[in-house]
């Protein structure tokens, strides 16, 4: 299955701080994916998850600091650029093109391969891991549901034969058995194909059981860093994916523990 | 009904130079969400340059070869020197952007060629008459080359990465950016493709309705109109909805009184937008071949 | 001196100056300051409808021309007194431009701009055309002005008579602006979706400051028919919109003093160019002014996108910080939070309104509500009766549809299917300001504020429903009283969310969640009987929270319904009297807290898996929400 013959490179960020126009929303956030790794980032709406993504992936300029693809500093590369150097950047809401072809959007996921030839084996290593699309390879991709969506997104993406992938919240909306599915491919593409993988989760159990390392954040920072089992128990990571870091007065203050209190 | 004939056939010829234009239009609006107003000036310019080109002497063909290439570099030229320097682009910065191109190029053309209106000669051939429509070959040249542009257009944008790209871009514009699509390739792409459909409206149409330094203004309105027809996004509906304005307006002009050949594009226009604002066509926002 | 005053200086300064230039410049230069202010007339029209409606008009001059034919008919063919006739001329600009606006007004900027274009040769073609025009030599030999034992027919009468008419002019714009319609317009400016959910009927108001700016160029045109003596087609020419629309361009979007200063700078460049090409260029025949024009719009739009009135402001800036270097000196008067708490108990009384439905009814009824996009189905068959005066929070994880709920119930989306009954009315599929209107009001998820303005002037927009000024009050200033109520009543609202000492700070300088609180200010000072919040705590601190959870409970009291899309589980649970849970676009339960915390569906639409208690590391947040409601603590303070 695996065919690489380019060595696996690594994705880091060093301190970026990241604006809308004059609005600040990341404060100084680092991190690295390492190739062959799952990087779990996870918080509230509004933590500045899908802003790291953005900065990562060249649509937003950081203010500060720098992202570095392997050894190639990217901080002030275009988007269409840095898709050339080796990130793939799975959108929030897929973003397929919807009145193409699935065909046609795996084809475009190939654009900036488009002269090496080698676009018959990407597809069949994409279809290989999204089986269903090949039934529907030649439907519009609008017409497709929700979670065969993500799956072409993800596929498109692919397409470009990356050594860096970055997903906004694959799981948004999806059943949770399609979900399971998306989780797999992933933890195949990082220990099949030795992708760095960054992840962005709502879903932080299904996050935290691929993830080989867990990132949170609240408000635009990062407040917590470690193995998912480490995390699991920390009063951060709660406070965080529920928003907020209430202290004890307030309404959210109830102590996680792992049996503390499930309903069923 | 001999009449009527007569008129929906040289309708067709004309509204298939409008549908050339539209085509420019959809083309850019696609891509960019701008009404490019410099649309008619393309095809006043090419038929102008041709009829220079043909006075200083060169074969017709000749003249119109170096002609097209020549609009279509006007067209990514004054592209790159004002729309790509605008950061923001807001609707009302666009019109009044294209607006002020297309008044410079028009008064330029004023300066070269003078006021008066002039025609290219004709393409070789000779004029028939079928069941008493008479029947000028230049009618036939224009449907001829109109209708092989058109299809070259569309097949452009269904069947090469290239134009696949332009419309992932005008469908998701983040999304394309992020397979590597440059914006500003695309922009570049799709003005070279508004250039190309005008310049050839102009010079297949300079020989029948002429060509003037202010002849870009209402074919430019004709043929917005036409792509609206086409919810400004359907290439086809465009050049059909060019073909269709051109009869209806021939029509009008034959029935009616011909000094309100120019208000029926406008009436078109308003009852489109009133009635069937994203178009004849289905409603969606992405281009459609 | 009070600030109302000082905005009425510039325009005395303005005329003062127009009656010396009229009373002593050479002949020559009054003869080019006349078209300068005829022209300049249409250009303050031109001005509002691209500054305050965000339209353009390519075919101004059509306006124009519709107003000089109609005067030069009735004057020179009926024999009308040219006062009387001018009104008349007037109006039937306005009328054309109500038939045109009425289907246009409501699409995108383009088609506005197009159709403008084409009125423009229509009207062009029209009078060329027509024997009572005079086709294409038109109506000549009409007389001057002569009214109040006057005769108007010296260039320095003519500018003396034109002076308060523009100052007039520009004073009624400039009010315009600044008032209750100015307001809602540059609201619809930044954000269009957020302007309508606080009741701004967008078109109404478009249209009407389309009709308003075809008067004007309509009573430019009167002056232009009265100065020239004859009007022919070139007036409804394209030349003649360019240079309108260069007016305005030049003279600086979004100040209707740009359209004085520019029209004058375009009449001098016309002049200027008109001169100087035939010298340089011999043949150059025709309207070679153009290019010029042409050009000029170019740069302006690339360099100078505020024109001259932007050069203006940034010299007196630059002058200003040399002569009184500024301190900031943050004025963070520190409040307690008992105090905080008295100035909100305060404040609410203000909102508080009695003719709320009775509690207990069903004020928004919700029947197979669907929204499907292509393949996806964001939102499924949802039904769902929010009763009057309960707080309803509506969970799920991300994509589950509550945002798109929350779109269709306020109008911002029409569903694919199904109703939305608020107090009795359908408002499923229209538009957001009809929900409004009813009493239902909204904050968004990705802020939507109002960013060319100030926290206060974001609130002072929600009081759009809660006012009645319109155009001609707003231009007239007897909208004043009015004006100091919404002022009260907006600023009670920010004391109500503790933003006191922002109220007077520009939006945009503001931390994401200080925005996120305007945007519940906001909403709160519609007055609503409904209040949508689409995740309200979203980048809020916790002490943030605990106040928001507070007031909200204080806004239920008062009778206001609620319905909370929220993603801190926690809160939710302390404050919500029923839940309603989404996933996947369905309706899985609906209850209490309590009830829906042990529903095994919700727990299982949160896990992720069914039944799986095993593997995964991190706490379900059901399960932390439980205990969060469950535990005596909970929402307990306060």
């Amino acid at each position: 299955m695996s065919t690489d013959h380019v060595p696996r490179i690594g994705l880091r960020v060093e301190g970026i701080d990241a604006a809308y126009d004059r609005l600040q929303v990341l404060w100084d956030v680092s991190l690295h994916v390492a190739p062959g790794e799952l990087l779990a980032l996870v918080g509230s709406n509004g933590a500045g998850k899908t802003t790291v993504l953005r900065s990562v992936s060249g649509l937003l300029k950081p203010v500060r600091g720098h992202v570095k693809l392997g050894d190639t500093d990217i901080t002030s590369t275009s988007a269409e650029k840095i898709a050339e150097l080796g990130l793939a950047h799975v959108p929030e809401n897929r973003l397929v093109f919807p009145s193409l072809s699935v065909e046609d959007n795996l084809v475009l996921g190939g654009y900036v391969r488009r002269k090496d030839g080698r676009y018959a084996v990407r597809r069949d290593e994409a279809l290989h891991l999204f089986p269903r699309l090949r039934d529907r390879i030649n439907l519009l991709a609008g017409a497709l549901s929700g979670g065969e969506q993500q799956m072409l997104a993800m596929a498109r993406a692919l397409m470009s034969d990356p050594s860096v992938i970055i997903l906004d919240e694959p799981s948004l909306g999806l059943a949770p058995k399609v979900v399971a599915e998306i989780m797999t491919a992933l933890a195949h593409l990082r220990d099949e194909k030795g992708l760095a993988v960054l992840l962005v989760e709502q879903n932080v159990r299904a996050a935290f059981k691929i993830a080989d390392r867990v990132m949170v954040m609240d408000r635009g920072r990062v407040v917590a860093e470690g193995t998912p089992a480490d995390l699991a128990s920390d009063e951060r990571v709660r406070a965080a994916y529920l928003g907020g870091s209430s202290t004890s007065s307030s309404g959210v203050a109830a102590p996680v523990t792992r049996s503390g209190g499930a309903p069923a | 009904m001999t009449d009527l004939l007569q008129l929906v056939f040289s309708g067709l010829a004309q509204g298939s130079v409008y549908g050339l234009v539209a085509l420019g239009f959809v083309a850019i609006f696609a891509v960019r969400e701008i009404v490019n107003l410099v649309q008619g000036e393309y095809a006043a310019l090419a038929g102008l340059a041709a009829i220079s080109a043909v006075g200083a002497g060169l074969p017709l063909l000749v003249a119109v070869l170096v002609v097209i290439p020549l609009v279509i570099g006007v067209a990514v030229l004054l592209e790159r020197m004002t729309i790509a320097p605008i950061k923001k682009m807001t609707p009302l910065t666009s019109i009044i952007l294209t607006l002020g191109v297309s008044t410079a190029v028009k008064a330029v053309m004023l300066l070269i060629w003078g006021p008066e209106a002039k025609g290219l000669p004709t393409f070789p051939g000779t004029d028939i008459t079928v069941g008493g429509v008479s029947i000028r070959s230049q009618e036939l040249w224009v449907l001829g080359i109109a209708a092989v542009v058109a299809y070259a257009v569309i097949w452009f944008y269904e069947h090469t990465v290239r134009g696949k790209s332009l419309r992932a871009c005008a469908e998701q514009p983040v999304a394309a950016r992020l397979v590597g699509i440059s914006p500003r390739t695309a922009t570049v792409v799709a003005f070279a493709v508004a250039g190309f459909t005008g310049a050839v409206a102009g010079v297949v149409g300079s020989p029948i309705y002429l060509s003037a330094w202010s002849s870009g203004l209402s074919l430019g309105l004709k043929g917005f109109v036409a792509a609206t027809l086409g919810g400004l996004t359907s290439l086809r509906v465009a050049m059909i909805g060019g073909m269709l304005l051109g009869v209806l307006e021939n029509l009008v002009a034959g029935y009616l009184s011909s000094g309100y050949r120019d208000a029926v594009a406008f009436v078109v226009l308003v009852l489109v937008l009133l009635f069937r604002p994203h178009g004849l066509a289905s409603k969606t926002s992405a281009v459609r071949v | 001196m009070s600030p109302m005053v000082k905005r009425q200086l510039p325009f005395v300064a303005l005329a003062v100056a127009l009656f010396l230039f009229g009373g002593l410049a050479p002949h020559a230069m009054v003869d080019v300051g006349i078209w300068a202010l005829i022209y300049g007339i249409a250009a303050i029209g031109l001005s509002l409808l691209m500054g305050l409606a965000g339209q353009v008009s390519l075919g101004h001059a059509a306006f124009i021309a519709v107003g000089a034919y109609t005067q030069a008919l009735l004057v020179g063919k009926a024999g009308w007194n040219p006062l009387l006739a001018a009104p008349v001329a007037v109006i039937a600009s306005m009328l054309v431009a109500l038939l045109v606006g009425l289907p246009l007004l409501r699409l995108r900027g383009h088609f506005l701009a197009l159709a403008t274009l084409g009125l423009g040769i229509i009207v062009g073609v029209f009078v060329t055309e027509q024997d009572f025009t005079g086709a294409t030599s038109g109506i000549f030999g009409l007389p001057n002005l002569e009214f109040g034992g006057r005769s108007y027919d010296t260039a320095q009468e003519y500018f003396l008579l034109l002076t308060p008419i523009v100052v007039i002019g520009l004073w009624l714009a400039s009010n315009l602006v600044h008032s209750r319609t100015g307001r809602a317009l540059s609201a619809v400016n930044d954000s269009e979706v957020a302007a309508e959910c606080l009741g701004v009927d967008t078109f109404a108001l478009r249209l009407r400051v389309f009709v308003l700016s075809a008067a004007y160029a309509g009573l430019s045109g009167v002056f232009y028919t009265h100065w020239l003596t004859i009007v022919n087609p070139s007036v409804a020419h394209f030349e003649l919109s360019v240079k309108i629309l260069l007016m305005v361009v030049l003279g600086g979007l979004g100040t209707v003093w740009g359209a004085v200063i520019g029209a004058v700078a375009v009449q001098l460049l016309d002049e200027g160019l008109r001169a100087i090409i035939p010298v340089l260029i011999p043949s150059a025949k025709g309207e070679i002014q153009l290019i010029g024009f042409g050009v000029v719009l170019v740069l302006v739009i690339i360099l100078m996108p505020g024109g001259l009135a932007q050069l203006w402001s940034k010299v007196m800036s630059a002058v200003r910080q040399r002569n009184h270097p500024i301190v900031r000196g943050e004025h963070e008067h520190k409040v307690t939070q008992e105090e905080q708490r008295d100035l909100l108990e305060e404040s609410l009384k203000l909102l508080a309104r009695a003719e709320h439905m009775p509690a207990g009814q069903t004020i928004l009824a919700i029947r197979g509500l669907t929204k499907r996009y292509g393949g996806v189905t964001a939102l499924d068959n949802l039904d769902l009766d929010v009763k009057a005066g309960e707080i309803m929070a509506l969970i799920g994880p991300n994509g589950a549809g509550k945002t798109t709920a929350f779109n269709m119930i306020t109008g911002v989306l029409p569903p694919t299917e199904g109703s939305v009954v608020l107090e009795g009315n359908e408002v499923a599929g229209k538009r957001p300001h009809i929900a409004a209107a009813i009493g239902a009001t909204r904050t968004f998820q990705n802020l939507q504020t109002f960013k060319s303005t100030t926290v206060i002037g974001n609130v002072k927009v929600a009081r759009h429903l809660r006012s009645q000024a319109g155009l001609i009050r707003g231009m007239l200033l007897l909208d004043r009283t009015e004006e100091k109520l919404i002022d009260q009543a907006s600023q009670a609202a920010i004391d109500a969310m503790g933003l006191t000492s922002l109220a007077d700070k520009q939006i945009a300088d503001l931390a994401f969640g200080k925005q996120r609180q305007v945007e519940v200010a906001r909403a709160l000072a519609l007055e609503p009987s409904v209040l949508l919040l689409d995740e309200p705590m979203a980048g809020l601190s916790g002490p943030e929270r605990d106040s928001l959870s507070w007031l909200l409970r204080r806004v239920k009291a008062s009778g206001v319904t609620v319905l909370l899309v929220e993603h801190d589980v926690a809160a939710v649970m302390a404050l919500a009297d029923r839940v309603a849970v989404l996933d996947d676009g369905k309706l899985i339960s609906l209850g209490t807290p309590a009830q829906v915390t042990s529903d095994p569906k919700v727990i299982a639409a949160y896990l992720g898996e069914e039944d799986d208690h095993s593997g995964g590391p991190a706490e379900s947040p059901t399960a932390t929400a439980a205990s969060a409601a469950t535990s005596p603590a909970a929402g307990g303070q306060a």
